[in-house]
């Protein structure tokens, strides 16, 4: 009871519990086929959690998978998410519902007509003006077949969830290069987007922090700089993230994964 | 933008009136001049970073409500490191510049009494105002300074290399304020003068 005084006295926040679930595009797989394992997050209105680069604050979402011997788990495939402002102190968060899809793989040498019990401790941090980490461990059980065999209560939902996920660029390209001083250059080749509405959603926090591109018009496409972060050691040699253009009424994303090429 | 403008301004008046003339261009930078401030400590005494010419400054960031604080002061961490390099005659201000009404904001007296329950051993620097955050460009707690007797930066950025809530990596870390401390001491460069800090945004 002291302890709990001692706790409430030091203003731990209560922080409303998260729910969360692991769903699967599949419910047989299918021996060296990869699947889809979906992590189902609920958060409570008001309340968020991070995306790969939490901005100036906060930690990204972790999944410790534990799987059957040779499994593979590929790395969270992150929906765009919203750069929100607190005076002036930017997060790349998610609010409400979101799915985080991550593609498991598992051995050709699996044998049809097994249980495959699949697990992962899975760690976040749930802010809202205070912040409290949060976790669950969490288990999906799917059994193996001679053929896969898609859970088609769930297709619709996986399909929208795919839709919105960074694309591939497709018609145009993306290049990188070291910009003024402390800065990094992104060109987008063959894309006639106006400048208004483009953004460019940082993958990496050591380099980038939260800090926003300038866009521009240039003679080939569009211009994004992006001052580095304060804390930046060294120039990044690669650029990782997400390129938001705007697409009719809504937005269309797009990987960012280039080398940074160095002038001179 | 209006906010960074004013900031702005502020570091250049001090700058002018206190004739330095050495405004750091180009903003926070290891290897520039500190930015300097005159604030008051919990106890209403005025504090100057000019007057600790001659002495290495350690500026903290904190909010006793975030999780990424608690780990370094439930553990004793902080207090540790406080004591350690205070004992060295290093001066370490702890700057509190969450808003008040916002998680983490304290009246003077409860924060000085929260600090003493928690052994805190250094000075306690209320900035409800936000003033020396913003100057400092502070963007989450813990974030950490490191300032040599010069008066220039020599590292900034977070406290150490396990960017989680979890106490369990304190003694697998390496202490970036520590090292650089140590190393600056024995007159040597400091290795590692910068990272990225991590914790609980600072609600200004």
């Amino acid at each position: 009871m002291s302890a709990l005084l001692c706790l409430l006295a030091l203003g731990l926040q209560q922080a409303p519990a998260t729910e969360t679930a692991f769903v699967s595009d599949v419910k047989v797989i299918q021996p060296g086929v990869p699947f889809t394992v979906a992590l189902k997050m609920k958060m409570a209105p008001g309340w968020h959690s991070y995306y790969e680069n939490p901005g100036d604050a906060g930690q990204a979402t972790a999944i410790k998978w534990k799987l059957p011997a040779g499994f593979t788990a590929g790395p969270i495939q992150w929906p765009v998410p919203e750069r929100i402002d607190f005076e002036g102190i930017f997060s790349f968060v998610y609010e409400n519902e979101l799915w985080l899809l991550n593609t498991i793989t598992p051995p050709k040498t699996l044998k049809p007509g097994m249980k495959v019990h699949i697990s992962a401790h899975v760690g976040w941090l749930l802010c809202s003006t205070g912040c409290v980490p949060q976790s669950s461990d969490l288990t999906l059980d799917l059994a193996s077949g001679a053929k896969v065999q898609p859970d088609a209560s769930l297709a619709t939902k996986f399909a929208q969830v795919r839709a919105e996920l960074p694309a591939l660029a497709k018609g145009f390209t993306i290049s990188a290069s070291l910009g003024k001083p402390k800065a990094v250059r992104l060109m987008v080749t063959g894309n006639s987007s106006s400048p208004e509405g483009v953004r460019f959603v940082p993958a990496d926090a050591d380099a980038f922090g939260a800090n926003e591109a300038k866009v521009s018009k240039s003679e080939k496409g569009l211009a994004l700089d992006i001052a580095l972060s304060q804390y930046a050691k060294t120039a990044p040699t690669r650029v990782k993230g997400i390129l938001v253009l705007p697409a009719g009424a809504g937005i269309k994303a797009y990987i960012v994964d280039v080398p940074v090429l160095m002038l001179k | 933008m209006i906010a960074i403008a004013k900031f702005g301004l502020v570091v250049c008046s001090l700058c002018f009136a206190l004739g330095s003339g050495a405004a750091p261009r180009g903003g926070l930078a290891v290897g520039a001049a500190a930015p300097t401030f005159q604030s008051a400590d919990s106890n209403g005494k005025s504090v100057s970073l000019n007057s600790l010419r001659g002495k290495f400054v350690v500026l903290e960031w904190s909010n006793f409500t975030c999780p990424y604080v608690q780990k370094h002061y439930n553990s004793g961490n902080m207090q540790g490191l406080q004591r350690k390099y205070t004992g060295k005659g290093v001066v370490w201000l702890t700057v509190f510049s969450n808003a008040e009404g916002m998680p983490g904001y304290y009246p003077n007296p409860q924060l000085n009494k929260l600090a003493a329950q928690k052994r805190v051993a250094s000075t306690l620097i209320p900035d409800p105002s936000g003033k020396l955050g913003r100057l400092y460009n502070a963007r989450n707690t813990p974030t950490m300074f490191v300032i040599n007797p010069e008066g220039n930066i020599i590292y900034m950025g977070g406290i150490d290399d396990k960017a989680t809530p979890d106490v369990e990596d304190i003694p697998k870390a390496k202490n970036y304020v520590s090292a650089a401390l140590d190393e600056a001491m024995a007159g040597k460069p400091v290795s590692v003068p910068t990272s990225r800090p991590y914790g609980c945004g600072i609600h200004y």
